[in-house]
């Protein structure tokens, strides 16, 4: 046990180490090498959620009815990941406004009504002092245990709130300059996080480890206890689920909208994208510091402790096991978990009353120029009111309810604004009608379920009469209001006000119209959009802005602060510019906003405005033109984005549903784009593609092909045999990277070369009956030279002569047969598919040698003119099938004889080919349909029609042209030219 | 999926996780799974945050 005055001076000295380092953080701000601007400390500022509800009150809710003190944590957990999405937003929109307090956020958000901020203002110091009681309540009970005596609690109890009103005021209203940020405060209360979180983790160590065998042992042997419930949910002790999902999500609207929440999360944020790191870090110290509670509170009862005791088992474990110094250390982590809240709470209390309740009713009659101490020592006073006020609640009904019943009630107050802020700020149609109809239902209806019952409870109000029928009505009963039976208080109170509060929100907001003002800040706070106003003619010189805020804040201090800005901005006194002194009399806005909060800054600077009526009828129909101009262009920009978006899916649909694989690639070959099918050509799904080198996932395709930044067509063929036309082109960009379409064309490639093969059989068959009497005409002779050797007499020598020589003619017979058979087979053989290096002089000479055994061509004279030409790449059978068609329908034309002349020159680059006969020639009218296909000139039975038209597509395929001259009766040129590739 | 579609994802699951029936589910070992479920809804945010970060890093 420790002496009482000996635990004022270790909190004493708590509180002036606090201050000291208070202090240091704001040297370190004039000097502008902050330490606060950083979203560590910006983290650790907001755990000032931690009060003295979690270092005391969880031990205690764990201890009554187990896990559900959790959700007080889970619910930021769960709320911190949308930060982003609106804590960002809120931050943003409150920079750009000069917003100081949650009440200011509201009454800007609903045309900054000054209503409806000292609404949500007197919402809020109703709703909160019980939560200040608690932290009161909570030092006072700590100190009773640890002086180990009660004598004199009640004083002890005055002068701690005393001391922390002080401090309170010390922290935050030292001065009258208060800009909307305080840098020695936040770090001040990161300090405090750091010792609270190592002071519960010392006591749950040494409960746990100490006192225990660690985790698992305290929770068997809890299990094996009267209190194995406590392990559960929804049954005996425990809560329900109803409840469970209640107090979620009032733990995540606390977190939101709780005044010091907002005051350290919003008002105190130094840099926006810190909330990114506070979205893990928060949620990892509200893990830390919960890691423990119920290893303290299972062992707290394990060791004797009594339920009802439970809220100081972290201080009262320590201390019955003899750890004096570990009972000090918790209570200066409890004091500091409450000092923090009670400094912070008190702070934003106090500036909410004091500039939308005070202010404006002193503003309305009296200016108070020249006062400036009277307003600081008016916030004075405030701070100090706000910290008595918790104190008496603490004394008066505090007594009869548990620290976590006091700390709920405020969670509920504080998530009547939830729907004003929330829907406010992603629906424009939200109007102060409604907001003012929210607030105050949700109000009555908190009022009268929740604080109404614990005044009866604590004697305040008389549970006769009036009261008394209420509380036995049917409908009007405060804990089962219209009839409403089976919910928990929590869950009750927050149906019934969520309820009304949302109706009269969005059924008033819906049925009243919006003022002009009010739509104006509906598009600033929803758009998150802020028109940058130009300076104007009627500006304010350094002198004048000087001496308005020296009325408000005090002449020195006004002359410094416009010095500071002075120096830190390099402006000359002399010679300042407009857009100078626009800054200026913004940074005096935002000054006095701090000081009188923003609605009455700007009245202030409004009045002073010295324009003309002219002037002032210029710049009010200037910015009604800006106003329209601009919604006009969002109008626009909507309705664009609208059709992008059209065009877009539109696009993507085509490329989508194309019948061939499309992809794009960036300047460094990784793929950007894969379409459906690529991923059915390829079985290369597109989530893998993307990102990847396309060489890594079409490795058939040569890297250098994407060195030339030029269109580029090929056909090639995977090891998989499957055939791909590819077509590369590269984007016209500057950044580069090329598309890619890739057409599988194995199928049609197979049916090409199953036609040519038709086609030379066809040729064939043609041949064949050409060629029959040059086979029959040497068998004819061999049979009747096999006829006369039979008769022969082989003893006689001149038999034995002619019979060498008929053998001799025999033998010639059939090498000629063998080379007609030869020529022929080779010809039917099945085509290959690739293109070599060739001779195509030899290809000719091969297809004249076979068609020579033609008996038609008996009557034709073949003239050749063939020069020596290198070889060339090409696919020598479809070649040959070419010429030999060409020269085939040469015969065909020239049915009583004629000349066919075969010509093969050289032409720079490429060679050419004549076939020219001497035939009955084309009619014109038919000459430009010859190559199509299927197209024919003779009899049914006697021709395809495919026979020019596969020349044509194996002419093409080598890059090469085919043209037809003819005169009718006279004769035709067929003119085949090949590019020289080697 | 980026952060606008994530972070209302996220809140989602968490939601739906913290609540019955995943409470009822995992009911005799409540603690453990609410622990588990919480570290690993830190975890994940954080990831994200360091990843979409890093996004924004390399496109400065």
């Amino acid at each position: 046990m420790f002496k009482g005055w000996l635990l004022f001076i270790f909190i004493l000295a708590y509180l002036s180490l606090l201050f000291l380092i208070a202090y240091y953080a704001e040297r370190r701000e004039k000097t502008g090498r902050s330490i606060v601007s950083n979203p560590y400390v910006y983290s650790l500022s907001m755990a000032v959620y931690c009060t003295s509800w979690t270092f005391y009150g969880s031990v205690g809710k764990a201890a009554t009815s187990g896990l559900s003190f959790l959700t007080i944590y889970l619910g930021p957990t769960l709320m911190a990941s949308l930060w982003w999405i609106i804590l960002r937003k809120i931050i943003i929109i409150s920079k750009e406004n000069r917003i100081t307090t949650i009440s200011d956020f509201v009454g800007s958000r609903y045309g900054k009504s000054i209503f409806l901020s000292a609404l949500v203002a007197f919402v809020a110091l109703v709703g909160i002092t019980p939560y200040l009681g608690l932290q009161i309540k909570a030092i006072m009970k700590t100190f009773i245990i640890l002086a180990g005596e009660t004598r004199g609690s009640a004083e002890a109890g005055w002068f701690i709130t005393l001391i922390l009103g002080i401090f309170a005021i010390i922290f935050g209203a030292r001065r009258l300059d208060s800009s909307e940020r305080h840098e020695g405060l936040v770090f001040a209360i990161a300090f405090e996080s750091i010792v609270k979180l190592i002071a519960f983790l010392m006591v749950g160590f040494f409960v746990t480890y100490g006192l225990f065998d660690g985790f698992y042992d305290i929770f068997e042997k809890i299990k094996a206890s009267q209190y194995g419930d406590l392990l559960f949910l929804g049954g005996g002790t425990s809560v329900s689920h109803n409840e469970w999902a209640s107090l979620l999500f009032l733990s995540m609207m606390a977190i939101m909208f709780l005044p010091r929440q907002f005051h350290v999360s919003v008002v105190e944020n130094s840099d926006v994208s810190h909330v990114s790191r506070a979205m893990w870090l928060f949620p990892l110290y509200l893990f830390l510091i919960n890691i423990f509670v119920m290893p303290v509170a299972f062992g707290g009862l394990l060791l004797g402790g009594s339920q009802a005791d439970a809220d100081s088992f972290v201080l009262t474990v320590p201390l019955g096991q003899g750890q004096s110094l570990l009972a000090l250390i918790v209570f200066i982590g409890g004091f500091s978990a409450a000092t923090g809240m009670v400094i912070v709470e008190s702070l934003a209390l106090s500036t909410m009353v004091m500039n939308n309740l005070v202010m404006p009713a002193i503003f309305r009659f009296n200016e108070m120029k020249g006062f400036p101490t009277i307003i600081l020592n008016l916030k004075r006073l405030i701070i100090l009111g706000c910290v008595f006020l918790g104190y008496f609640f603490a004394v008066s009904i505090g007594e009869f309810y548990t620290l976590v019943d006091i700390g709920l009630k405020s969670f509920e107050a504080v998530t009547i604004f939830a729907p004003s802020i929330i829907l406010g700020l992603f629906w424009k149609r939200g109007n102060k009608i409604g907001a003012i109809g929210g607030i105050t239902a949700g109000f009555v209806i908190w009022f009268y379920t929740l604080f109404m019952p614990a005044m009866l409870k604590a004697g305040v109000i008389s549970d006769e009469g009036f009261f008394s029928y209420l509380i036995n009505s049917e409908i009007f009963n405060p804990h089962s209001l219209f009839g409403l039976r089976g919910l928990d208080r929590w869950s009750h109170s927050l149906f019934w006000g969520l309820f009304f509060n949302i109706v009269c929100y969005i059924g008033l907001s819906i049925f009243t119209k919006q003022r002009g003002d009010e739509e104006k800040q509906a598009l600033l706070f929803v758009e998150s959009y802020s028109p940058r106003m130009l300076p104007v003619k009627g500006i304010y010189s350094i002198r004048q802005i000087e001496e308005i805020l020296g009325q408000y804040v005090g002449r020195k201090e006004a002359r410094d602060i416009i010095e500071h800005f002075i120096a830190r901005n390099g402006i000359r006194r002399e010679s300042a510019s407009q857009d100078d002194l626009f800054r200026l009399r913004d940074e005096a806005e935002r000054v006095l906003s701090g000081a009188l909060g923003s609605a009455i800054a700007t009245i202030i600077f409004e009045d002073k405005l010295t324009l003309t009526e002219r002037e002032r009828g210029e710049i009010s129909s200037s910015i009604k033109q800006m106003t329209d101009t601009l919604r006009l262009s969002r109008q626009e920009l909507a309705e664009a984005n609208r059709n992008l978006a059209y065009l877009k899916e539109f696009s993507e649909n085509i490329i989508e549903s194309a019948p061939v694989g499309i992809l794009t690639i960036d300047s460094v070959l990784m793929v950007k784009y894969w379409n459906r099918h690529m991923e059915a050509i390829t079985g290369i799904k597109r989530s893998s593609a993307h990102n990847n080198h396309i060489v890594s996932l079409l490795p058939w395709i040569s890297r250098d092909i994407f060195l030339q930044n030029e269109y580029e067509e090929i056909t090639l063929q995977t090891p998989s045999f499957q055939t791909f036309k590819i077509n590369i082109s590269p984007f016209k960009d500057p950044s580069g990277g090329h598309v890619v379409i890739l057409e599988d064309i194995t199928e049609k490639k197979k049916m090409e070369e199953q036609l040519l093969q038709a086609s030379k059989l066809a040729s064939l068959g043609k041949l064949t009956a050409g060629i029959s009497h040059e086979i029959g005409n040497p068998l004819a002779s061999i049979s009747s030279l096999v006829q006369e050797l039979r008769s022969l007499d082989m003893s006689s020598g001149e038999d034995i002569n002619f019979t060498g020589e008929s053998l001799k003619t025999i033998n010639n017979h059939i090498e000629r047969i063998a080379n007609i058979v030869r020529s022929l087979g080779d010809f039917a053989r099945i085509s290959t598919k690739e293109k070599v290096i060739s001779n195509i002089s030899e290809i000719l000479d091969r297809t004249i040698n076979l068609v020579k055994y033609d008996k038609r061509f008996k009557n034709i004279r073949l003239v050749s003119d063939i020069d020596d030409i290198p070889p060339l790449k090409l696919n020598p059978d479809q070649i040959q099938q070419v010429f030999l068609n060409l020269m085939l329908n040469a015969i065909d034309a020239m049915t009583s004889g004629g000349k066919l002349t075969v010509s093969m020159k050289r032409r720079n680059e490429s060679v050419e080919i004549d076939f020219t006969d001497s035939g009955t020639g084309i009619d014109d009218a038919i000459l430009d349909r010859i190559f199509d296909p299927f197209f024919t000139t003779k009899p049914p039975g006697r021709g395809t029609g495919l026979g020019l038209s596969i020349c044509y597509g194996i002419i093409r395929e080598h890059n090469g042209t085919i043209g037809v001259k003819s005169k009718k009766g006279e004769g035709t040129t067929f003119t085949i030219t090949l590019p020289v590739i080697t | 999926m980026n952060s606008k579609e994530f972070w209302p994802f996220l809140f989602f699951i968490g939601t739906l996780l913290f609540n019955w029936p995943f409470l009822v589910i995992f009911g005799l070992s409540l603690p453990e799974y609410l622990f588990g479920v919480w570290g690993i809804f830190i975890i994940v945010t954080g990831i994200f945050i360091h990843k979409t970060g890093r996004q924004r890093n390399n496109r400065v």
